[in-house]
C-alpha cells in the first residue's frame, strides 16, 4: 500500500473530486440564474419568467379575449405588439391585442408542449395560439432536442413525465448533463473574457431601459415602420450598441438583453437586413450538405405536436400551425426530401383533428414579401405582412 | 474508450487508485486485465483477435529460442503480414483488381455490401497497425539476438496490450517496456515519485489542449475545404494553402496529443513510455522531419526495413530504391488507399532527391540564403504532398495541387476562402509553443517550482476548456433554427 508512505499519491483524484463537487453548484436555481450563457439560453429563461407574467397579467385584467400566444423556433421571433405598429391596418384590427412572443432558438414541439401545459391551464387562458413549426426542425439527427430544448427549457418534471418519448441518447446527454453542471450549461471561457472586459454594467442597463422606454413611445406616437423600415433597424442599431456584453448579462435579474425582450413582450428583430440570393444558394448548399443528408423523422416530437394541440383544444384556444416561411433555394430542397413533406402533412392532420387551422407559408401565392436575413430566416422587414396573414386567419376560426 | 472521456477517467481513476494500493504481483495482473478490458471496450471480439495473434507470436518464437529453426521465425512474420493484409488490404486489393479487370462484384463498395449481406463483412481490428509492428519487432529482435532476455507469456501479453501506447502508439520495442514489466512482475516495480507523478499530470493537460482545443478546432475550420461537396475549383489558391497548413497542424496536433496522453498515463503508474515527436514543424528538411515525426515509427521502418535492405550502404542508387521502398510500405501502413501507396512513394523520392541534394547543398547550409532555399523547397513540397493524406480521390488532389500554384487565380477575389485566418494563426502559435518545449524542455524547467500553484490552477483551465470545446462541432451544425 504506496498510499501510507506517498499520500501526495491521492491529491490528483482528490482535486478531480473537489471539482466534480464543486460543479454540482450550478445546479442550483439561483446560481443557473447568475450564470446566463449567450445564445439561446437567455430567451428560454426570460420565457420561463413570461409565463409568469403573462398568466397575473391575465388574472389582473381579464383580457383572455384579447391576448394572442406566439409560439415556435426562431423563425417565429419577429412576432409581437411592435410589429402591429408596422402597419395602419393592423394597428386598426389589432391595436388593443396583447401578442406575448415565447418562440426560442432551436425550439422544439416538446418545448411547445411544454409552454402549451404552463400556460393554457387554469381559469385565465389565452384565446389565441399562433405556432411555427419547422418540419425540418423534426430531424431525429438535429441534436437540438437535448441541448437547448432539454437543457434550457423544459422542467425536469416534464423529462420525467414524458421521459419514454424522448430518445435515449438525448435522456443521457441530459443526465450527463446535469453530473457535469458546467458543461450542461454551456459556459464559454471566450464569453467570460468578453462580458468582464464590458465591465460589470449597472449603468448602462438603466440607459438601456432608458433608451428602450424612449424608442417605445416613439413607435407609439403613430409613426408607423412600414413607410420607413429603417426605424426597426435605428433601434436595433441603438439596442446592439447598449447590448455589448458586460458582465450583467450573466444575471436573468439584470441581463438587459431580458430588458430588450421583455421590452417587446419577447419578440426579436434583429435580422433586419436582406442577404444576396447568391448567398442564400450557398448557405442553402452547406444545409443539405451538412443537415439533410442523415434526416430521420422524430416520431417523438410529433407525438408533442399532437398532445400540444390537444391541450390547447381542451382549453377551448384557437389554434393555428403554421410552416415558416423560408427561401426560394430551401424550399426547392424541401421537395427533394420527403421527410420533410410527411412531417408537414402529419402536422396537419394532427391540426385538422384537434380542431387547429394549419398554414403552409412556402406555398405559391401565400406572401408576398420574400426577403431573408439568411437561408432559413425572414427579414425581420417582412415581419408585418407575415403577422397581419397569421392574425387574421386565427381570427377567423370558429 | 477514447482518451478523452468521461468512461477512461472514471476508468482511469479506479485503476489508478487501487493499483498503488496492492503489491507488485498484483499490480502486474491489474495492468493485463485493465489493458484488455481497455482494449475490450472498443470490441470485445477483436480482443480475442489479440489474443490469439500474442499467443501465437509468443509460442512460436520461445520455439524458435529452442529449435533454431529459421523458418519458424520467417513463417511467423509471414503470417503477421498475412494477418494485417487480410484486415486491412483486402478492400484494396480486391477493388484493385476489380477496377481493372471490369469486375463489378469486386469493387469496394459492392464486395462490402455483398460479404454484409453474407455475414461476412471484413471490419479492421482497432490499432492493428500499431501492435503488428509492435509484435513483429519483438519476434525480430529476438532472431537478431539484439533482445535475449527471456519473459513469460504474460509479460509479453501485457508489453503488447499495454493500455497506455496500445491504440496510437508509441511503438515500443521490447528493450524499452519489457524491461519495466518484469521489474514489476519479480517485485520490483515502480514506486511512487512525485517528479514523475507532475510530469505525467503535465503532459496529459498538454494533451488535452493539443486535442481538444487546436486539433478539433483546426478539423472544423478545414473540413469544409476537402470534404464538402464544394468543387475545390471554387475555392481561392490561398484557401487551399491555408486547409492544407491547418490539416497538417491538426495531425501534429492529434497524433502528438495521443503520444502526451499514454507518457502522461504512464508516468502515473510509473512507467516510461518513449516520446514519439520532437518538434517536426522545425524540420530542416524531409530528411529531418523523419527524425522528428513518429519518432517510434521512423525508427521502427528505418531498423526492420531500410537497414535490412541495405541501408545507404550499398550504394547511392540502391540507397534510392530503399528509400521509396521503405517509405511505399510505410504509405501503405498509414492507410488502405492508392493515395496513401502514392504518398508514401513520393515521399520516398523526395528522400531520395534529398540524399542526392546533399552533396552540394548541405542539410542546414551555413549561409542565410541557402538556408532559405532549403527551407522553402522544404516547405513548398510537403504541403503539396500532404494533400495525399486527406483527400479522398486522386483526381481532387491534383486539382487542390493544381490550384495552389495556379497564379492567376491568386488575383481572382470572387473566389471562395477557407475558414478563420485568425483561428489559424492562434493555432500556429500554440504549436510553435509546444514545438519550443519539444526542443527546450529546460526552458519551462524554471518555472516547475511554481507547480504548486501553476499545476492546480493549470488543471482547472483545461477542465474549463475542455467545457467550452467539446460539443462545439455540434453547436456549429445547428445554427438554422
Amino acid at each position: 500500500m504506496h498510499y501510507r508512505k506517498a499520500k501526495y499519491l491521492l491529491i490528483p483524484v482528490l482535486f478531480l473530486a473537489v471539482l466534480f463537487v464543486l460543479d454540482k453548484i450550478f445546479l442550483l436555481p439561483v446560481v443557473r440564474n447568475r450564470f446566463i450563457q449567450p445564445g439561446g439560453m437567455i430567451y428560454y429563461k426570460q420565457r420561463e419568467l413570461q409565463v409568469g407574467t403573462l398568466k397575473r397579467l391575465l388574472k389582473k385584467e381579464k383580457i383572455e379575449n384579447k391576448t394572442v400566444v406566439i409560439m415556435g423556433d426562431s423563425r417565429s421571433l419577429s412576432l409581437g405588439e411592435l410589429t402591429l405598429l408596422g402597419s395602419k391596418k393592423m394597428q386598426n384590427k389589432y391595436g388593443d391585442f396583447n401578442i406575448f412572443n415565447f418562440s426560442s432558438p432551436q425550439a422544439l414541439p416538446a418545448y411547445y408542449a411544454y409552454l402549451t401545459e404552463k400556460i393554457f391551464h387554469g381559469i385565465s387562458r389565452p384565446k389565441y395560439l399562433i405556432i411555427g413549426i419547422s418540419p425540418d426542425s423534426l430531424n431525429r439527427n438535429a441534436g437540438i432536442m437535448l441541448k437547448p430544448v432539454m437543457s434550457y427549457g423544459l422542467s425536469p418534471g416534464f423529462i420525467k413525465k414524458y421521459h419514454s418519448m424522448i430518445a435515449k441518447s438525448d435522456r443521457e446527454g441530459y443526465e450527463n448533463s446535469k453530473r457535469f453542471a458546467l458543461a450542461g450549461l454551456g459556459f464559454s471561457i471566450k464569453t467570460l473574457r468578453n462580458r468582464l472586459n464590458g465591465g460589470f454594467g449597472k449603468s448602462n442597463n438603466k440607459a438601456l431601459l432608458n433608451k428602450m422606454l424612449h424608442l417605445r413611445r416613439f413607435y407609439q406616437t403613430g409613426k408607423g415602420l412600414e413607410s420607413n423600415p429603417v426605424h426597426l433597424l435605428m433601434f436595433y442599431n441603438e439596442l446592439g450598441t447598449a447590448l455589448q456584453p458586460n458582465m450583467s448579462h450573466y444575471n436573468i435579474g439584470t441581463s438587459p438583453w431580458r430588458y430588450a425582450l421583455d421590452m417587446t413582450r419577447g419578440a426579436y428583430y434583429g435580422w433586419v437586413e436582406v442577404a444576396a440570393d447568391k448567398a442564400l444558394l450557398e448557405e442553402t448548399n452547406k444545409l443539405e450538405s451538412i443537415y439533410f443528408k442523415n434526416f430521420i423523422v422524430s416520431q417523438e416530437q410529433l407525438y408533442f405536436v399532437r398532445i400540444m394541440l390537444e391541450h390547447a383544444r381542451l382549453s377551448g384556444a384557437r389554434v393555428l400551425v403554421y410552416w415558416p416561411r423560408v427561401n426560394s433555394h430551401l424550399r426547392k430542397l424541401y421537395l427533394k426530401y420527403p421527410q420533410v413533406s410527411y412531417i408537414w402533412s402529419q402536422i396537419a392532420r394532427l391540426a385538422r383533428d384537434t380542431g387547429a387551422a394549419s398554414m403552409n407559408l412556402n406555398k405559391k401565392g401565400v406572401m408576398k414579401c420574400d426577403s431573408f436575413y439568411d437561408a432559413s430566416h425572414i427579414s425581420a422587414l417582412c415581419a408585418f405582412e407575415l403577422q397581419e396573414i397569421l392574425l387574421d386567419r386565427v381570427m377567423s376560426i370558429k | 474508450m477514447l482518451f478523452v472521456s468521461v468512461e477512461f477517467l472514471l476508468f482511469f481513476i479506479v485503476l489508478y487508485l487501487v493499483y498503488w494500493a496492492v503489491s507488485d504481483k498484483w499490480r502486474f495482473y491489474l495492468l493485463i486485465v485493465a489493458s484488455l478490458v481497455f482494449y475490450g471496450s472498443w470490441n470485445p471480439i477483436f480482443t480475442l483477435h489479440l489474443l490469439a495473434v500474442i499467443v501465437i507470436n509468443y509460442s512460436v518464437m520461445e520455439l524458435y529460442r529452442k529449435t533454431n529453426f529459421k523458418w519458424l521465425f520467417f513463417s511467423l512474420q509471414f503470417i503477421n503480414v498475412i494477418n494485417i493484409a487480410v484486415y486491412k488490404y483486402y478492400y484494396l486489393i480486391a477493388d484493385s483488381i476489380g477496377t481493372i479487370f471490369g469486375i463489378d462484384a469486386w469493387l469496394e463498395d459492392n464486395l462490402r455490401y455483398s460479404m454484409r449481406a453474407e455475414g461476412i463483412e471484413i471490419f479492421l481490428p482497432l490499432a492493428i497497425s500499431f501492435y503488428t509492428f509492435q509484435i513483429m519487432s519483438y519476434g525480430i529482435d529476438i532472431y537478431r539476438k539484439t533482445y535475449e532476455k527471456k519473459h513469460s507469456f504474460f509479460e509479453v501479453l501485457l508489453f503488447i496490450s499495454f493500455f497506455p501506447q496500445l491504440i496510437a502508439g508509441p511503438i515500443m520495442r521490447a528493450n524499452d517496456l519489457l524491461p519495466q514489466i518484469s521489474r514489476l512482475r519479480a517485485g520490483d516495480g515502480p514506486r511512487p515519485d512525485p517528479d514523475k507523478m507532475v510530469r505525467g499530470i503535465w503532459l496529459i493537460l498538454a494533451g488535452i489542449i493539443k486535442k481538444v482545443v487546436i486539433a478539433d478546432t483546426l478539423l472544423v475550420m478545414a473540413a469544409p475545404v476537402f470534404y464538402s461537396n464544394t468543387p475545390v475549383l471554387e475555392y481561392h489558391p490561398w484557401a487551399i494553402w491555408q486547409a492544407i497548413i491547418a490539416l497538417v497542424l491538426m495531425l501534429y496536433a492529434d497524433f502528438s496529443a495521443y503520444s502526451d496522453l499514454a507518457r502522461g498515463f504512464g508516468y502515473l503508474i510509473g512507467f516510461d513510455v518513449p516520446i514519439n515527436f520532437r518538434a517536426p514543424f522545425f524540420m530542416k528538411s524531409f530528411s529531418d522531419f523523419w527524425r522528428r515525426w513518429h519518432l517510434t515509427f521512423s525508427f521502427w521502418i528505418r531498423d526492420y526495413i531500410y537497414f535490412p535492405l541495405g541501408g545507404s550502404h550499398k550504394g547511392r542508387l540502391r540507397n534510392y530504391q530503399n528509400l521509396i521502398l521503405t517509405f511505399l510500405i510505410a504509405g501503405l501502413w498509414h492507410g488502405a488507399s492508392w493515395n496513401f501507396v502514392i504518398w508514401g512513394t513520393l515521399m520516398g523520392v523526395i528522400l531520395s532527391l534529398e540524399s542526392w541534394s546533399f552533396g552540394w547543398l548541405p542539410e542546414w547550409p551555413k549561409a542565410w540564403w541557402q538556408k532559405t532555399i532549403r527551407l522553402s523547397v522544404t516547405w513548398i513540397v510537403f504541403l503539396p504532398i500532404n494533400i495525399l493524406f486527406f483527400s479522398s480521390n486522386w483526381q481532387w488532389t491534383l486539382d487542390a495541387i493544381t490550384r495552389m500554384f495556379w497564379v492567376p487565380d491568386y488575383f481572382n477575389s470572387a473566389l471562395k476562402q477557407a475558414g478563420s485566418l485568425e483561428t489559424l494563426l492562434g493555432s500556429l502559435i500554440s504549436v510553435i509553443l509546444f514545438h519550443i518545449y519539444e526542443t527546450k524542455p529546460d526552458l519551462f524547467h524554471r518555472f516547475r517550482k511554481y507547480d504548486k500553484v501553476l499545476l492546480p490552477v493549470s488543471t482547472i483551465v483545461v477542465v474549463l476548456l475542455l467545457v467550452e470545446f467539446a460539443g462545439k462541432g455540434q453547436d456549429f451544425f445547428y445554427f438554422q433554427f
